[in-house]
């Protein structure tokens, strides 16, 4: 059955809606999933379709089935440890958007090993990407006004440092938002979609022109409570701590949380997140799990002697209902793109406030997916929450849609 | 200074002193290598940390989304508690950061005292080339280098980095490095020569003295990252380094004056003497109570709870007390108890000692009384005394730090040899005791009516009355077993050194055969149990346990740590030998085994 896609553009009925920014959620087996989120998202014309598939589904049976789905719209996409759709969260699903061309225009770049990305080659591809934008728009000449850019990538791959912040940097005021790509375990890599195919250890990048005023939203509030822990052994490039407190890390860690060191299960890690003080302030570190030796692997930047600290977990909903809510007193925005971390959602379940999350994201418009890394700004970040509303555009769209960029 | 967490509470001298030296290296790597990030040399060597570094730094000063007000408000650049100030001010050079439009953006301590010297102060947005030709007006002993420097901050971006030598007409020298950064910034570095020698000399005493010092400098180390701290925090730990400083000098003198009073002297220096060792306890008194509040406010006091009589706190007040009370003519009765509490019996004394000497030391005439009784699952210590009393309205304020409601005491004969006058601190440790061990504190008192100060114990739940010793202890128990380790330092050989230590057993380690035998020797005893791992630098695994065997008897039993089908040939030896072989990666079970057999043999 196809009846779980559901459109927020449908459900509202009004003019502009029929060609606002298109969502749509479905968990039908098999190719029917495709077919529903193309009802769901509808015609378009898209500049850019993003979907964000369960690593339950066949991918590849997905990509066989894409060439021509969504018109000659750019699909991107990635996989998840979680679909965040338009009633909120979903599981072994694919949820899609489509940002329809009238409002929009973009321009994407895959890089194939973001793990080995340097911060020049990153700069430059910036540059390069919004100069393309900007003569594909002055050829159209239909300037759109703001500005925003997104990446979705492989968390295993560990190159959102580089890539965030060389965007961060180019991009300026406008937003940059990203999320990083895992499996619900944190174990295995994450798969982008991109040029038609799904492929580890890579990440796609896109920069948006819109008519839609963006506005960005992090949540990462951290509450720091006193045990410490120094990293006396790390492996920086695999983000791996081996040593904390010249001890085992996995040991160290399961002792100052109170836990036992063979019952580090995704639950007891979000019950006793990590946060590291930078910029004057702290960030929460996400821990993917712990190795068979001993070692911790985190979702984010690590390195010998930095100074971790156990924090209390957030109050996810409270935060984010209160966030959701700022962002919609002006007016909802027609659409929230939403990365936020799978150790949020785990504590969210564990404290019996999913419903109420779902709730506020269906209120907000959002889709996007659970994450094991998100950007914000030149920030790469795990164990938060990175959003960019999209509001309906001032005064309007053109009645026609402009020409296809 | 043993209740920080990155030391677990079970940890030995030895252990304690070389994992805080691996924590200090770590700070200090981390330390050396963000100024690398920070002179921004190569920005494609920039590590996914460093970048994480910058990047929040950047963010935090560009406002978050959404908040921004709020988020500015709590780290702007330049703000002491920000931690990336924290790590510029622990930097070992002069740092002066230039944003994008070229304005001074941040800089560190180390680089106001340079420029300080030529005359330049540092204010926020101040403009690079300002500040180049600033320096560059100045009077220096070689004109061309300044000139290059402001020639250098008037170009254009990009420009190679320059460094320039600036002689002082006193003879100093300043190291300026220029460097342009990634994101159209600027990177100014100051080093004085004698700075430099100077912090690596610092760098190497880390590595050489003693575990205090390693201690504090890792506590140094941390707080100077750590944002979080509140600025009172700072203070205690400030106290506490001080503190620890102190103490010892002190030591010694008192310990030269006790040598000195031993010698023959004339009454009138018998007498300087005397007054010289009162003067010391004071201060030793004094510094004693600045370090135990500082470790209550700081944390780093940690209440270990278990149950015990109270009888046990009582009878050493009453002698610690009894005699001073009864020189001051003061009746001092302790209500003898049987009543068994929980709560940790060190801070508990401390509080009850404090509360104790309050008493005896503000009462003048009349009466002091100790003692407890049941209130409902608690039990109610009440110290009562006949003194002035505290009026209602400052009932709050006696537990502030250096709050003394009798500025004009102390009573002379409340100053015996020792004894230091009220100095305001013994309230606050009190408060700060209770309320790190979760005891309500009372006070009932009234202007000439005296002063009733009750702590609220749990009693402690009949039957279970006893020192409750590790939960691992419980369930295996290796009786203190002299486990020999033979293996390469690393993860491994401290895995299962912990873990061996918390089966009970002594565990022993050494990183070679020739190291190994030394131990041996060390101990003075055959070890009752060997394990090795397969290579050692200076003998394979089975030759060391022959070794070590034909020195001490095959009376050991013997584990070699590898997987057994790994190497069939090495299993067979092994076998014949009588070495059982143990997987790398056991659970431990497999261990524990083995030790089992071989404590019962």
């Amino acid at each position: 059955m196809s009846f779980d896609v559901e459109s927020r553009g449908e459900r509202f009925g009004l003019g502009r809606a029929a060609a606002g920014v298109r969502r749509a959620v479905s968990a039908a087996p098999g190719a029917r999933a495709l077919e529903a989120l193309r009802g769901g998202l509808g015609d378009g014309p898209f500049a850019l379709v993003m979907l964000f598939v369960s690593p339950d589904r066949d991918r590849e049976a997905l990509a066989a089935a894409l060439p021509g789905a969504f018109g000659d719209a750019v699909v991107i996409g990635c996989t998840t440890a979680g679909e965040i759709g338009p009633e909120g969260y979903a599981g072994g699903a694919i949820a899609a958007v489509g940002l329809p061309r009238r409002d929009f225009a973009a321009t994407t770049r895959t890089i194939e090993a973001a793990g080995s990305v340097r911060l020049s080659d990153a700069t430059a591809l910036a540059r390069e990407m919004q100069g393309e934008l900007e003569r594909r728009l002055a050829d159209a000449a239909r300037p759109l006004g703001r500005r925003f850019g997104l990446m979705l990538s492989d968390g295993a791959a560990a190159g959102e440092d580089a890539l965030a912040f060389a965007f961060g940097e180019a991009l300026g005021p406008a937003p940059f938002l990203g999320g990083s790509a895992g499996d619900p375990d944190g174990i295995g890599p994450g798969f982008v979609l991109s040029g038609g195919r799904f492929a580890c250890g890579g990440a796609t990048l896109a920069l948006v022109e819109t008519r839609c005023r963006p506005a960005p939203l992090r949540l990462d509030r951290m509450k720091a409570g006193e045990p410490r822990m120094v990293v006396t052994g790390a492996d920086a490039s695999g983000r791996r701590v081996t040593e904390l407190n010249g001890e085992p890390a996995a040991e160290e860690y399961a002792r100052l949380a109170g836990l036992s060191v063979d019952a580090l299960d995704a639950a007891a890690l979000a019950a006793h997140p990590l946060a590291a003080a930078a910029g004057g302030r702290l960030h929460p570190r996400a821990l993917r799990g712990a190795d068979p030796d001993g070692a911790l692997r985190f979702a984010a930047a690590v390195e010998e002697g930095m100074v971790l600290r156990l924090a209390e977990p957030p109050d996810v909903a409270t935060e984010l209902e209160d966030a959701l809510g700022d962002l919609a007193r002006g007016g909802a925005p027609e659409a929230t793109l939403v990365f936020e971390s799978v150790l949020r959602r785990r504590e969210a379940e564990a404290s019996q406030a999913a419903a109420r999350i779902s709730a506020a994201f269906a209120a907000a418009n959002a889709v996007g997916f659970t994450s094991w890394g998100e950007q914000a700004g030149r920030l790469h970040g795990s164990g938060t929450l990175s959003a960019l509303a999209l509001y309906p555009p001032e005064g309007g769209s053109p009645s026609t849609p402009g020409g296809a960029p | 200074m043993t209740g920080s967490t990155l030391l677990r509470p079970d940890d030995g001298p030895a252990r304690r002193t070389e994992k805080l030296r691996r924590i200090a290296a770590a700070l200090i790597r981390r330390a050396e290598g963000g100024g690398a990030a920070a002179e921004g040399t190569a920005p494609d060597a920039l590590s996914g940390p460093a970048l994480f570094l910058m990047a929040a730094a950047k963010e935090t000063a560009a406002g978050a989304p959404g908040r921004p007000a709020a988020r500015r408000a709590e780290a702007a650049p330049g703000d002491p508690a920000s931690e990336t100030q924290a790590v510029l001010d622990a930097l070992p050079l002069g740092v002066c950061v230039f944003d994008g439009a070229r304005r001074l953006s941040a800089w560190n301590r180390r680089a106001e005292d340079a420029v300080a010297g030529a005359g330049v102060r540092l204010t926020r947005g101040t403009a690079l080339e300002a500040l180049a030709g600033d320096l560059a007006r100045r009077r220096w002993q070689d004109r061309d280098a300044p000139r290059r420097l402001a020639g250098w901050a008037a170009g254009d971006a990009p420009r190679p980095p320059l460094t320039v030598e600036l002689r002082d007409v006193r003879g100093g020298t300043l190291d300026v490095r220029a460097q342009a950064m990634p994101a159209g910034g600027a990177l100014l570095t100051f080093e004085d020569v004698g700075a430099e020698r100077e912090a690596l000399r610092r760098l190497h005493e880390v590595n050489e003295t003693l575990e205090t010092r390693v201690l504090e400098r890792t506590e140094a180390l941390i707080a100077a990252r750590d944002a979080a701290e509140t600025a009172n925090r700072e203070k205690t730990r400030f106290l506490a380094a001080a503190g620890h400083d102190l103490l010892q000098p002190l030591n010694a003198a008192r310990l030269f004056l006790a040598a000195l009073r031993e010698t023959e002297l004339d009454p009138g220096q018998a007498r300087i003497a005397e007054r010289l060792g009162g003067a010391f306890g004071s201060v030793d008194a004094l510094l004693g109570a600045l370090l135990d509040i500082s470790r209550l406010e700081a944390g780093a006091a940690r209440p270990e709870v278990r149950s015990f009589p109270l009888s046990r706190l009582f009878d050493p007040l009453r002698d610690e007390f009894g005699a001073l009370a009864e020189q001051k003519g003061l009746r001092f009765r302790i209500a003898p108890s049987a009543a068994e509490v929980r709560s940790d019996p060190g801070l508990l004394r401390r509080a009850l000692q404090n509360l104790a000497a309050n008493a005896v030391r503000y009462t003048r005439t009349g009466t002091v009384l100790i003692g407890a009784r049941r209130r409902g699952s608690d039990v109610a210590i009440e110290i009562r005394d006949t003194g002035p009393g505290i009026p209602r309205e400052l009932q709050r304020a006696v537990f502030e730090a250096f709050r003394r409601l009798h500025p004009e005491d102390p009573d002379p004969q409340a100053r015996p040899d020792g004894d230091v006058p009220g100095m305001g601190l013994g309230l606050a440790i009190v408060e700060r005791a209770c309320g790190l061990l979760g005891h309500p504190l009372e006070v009932e008192s009234a202007p000439g009516r005296g002063s009733c100060f009750r702590v609220l114990v749990p009693r402690a739940t009949p039957g279970v009355a006893g020192e409750v010793g590790p939960p691992s202890a419980i369930d295996f128990d290796l009786g203190e077993m002299i486990v020999l380790l033979a293996m390469p330092e690393g993860g491994a050989r401290t895995a299962l050194l912990r873990r061996l230590e918390a089966w009970g057993a002594c565990p022993v380690a050494a990183a070679d055969l020739a190291g190994a035998v030394e131990a041996v020797a060390d101990l003075g005893a055959a070890p009752e149990m060997i394990l090795a791992a397969p290579d050692l630098e200076d003998a394979s695994g089975l030759e060391t346990i022959r070794t070590l065997r034909g020195y001490f008897g095959r009376s050991a039993a013997a584990l070699l740590a590898t997987d057994p089908s790994s190497d069939p040939a090495l299993g067979r030896e092994a076998e014949a030998e009588d070495v059982e072989l143990l997987p790398l990666g056991d659970d431990g079970g497999r261990l524990r085994a083995a030790l089992a057999v071989a404590r019962d043999f």
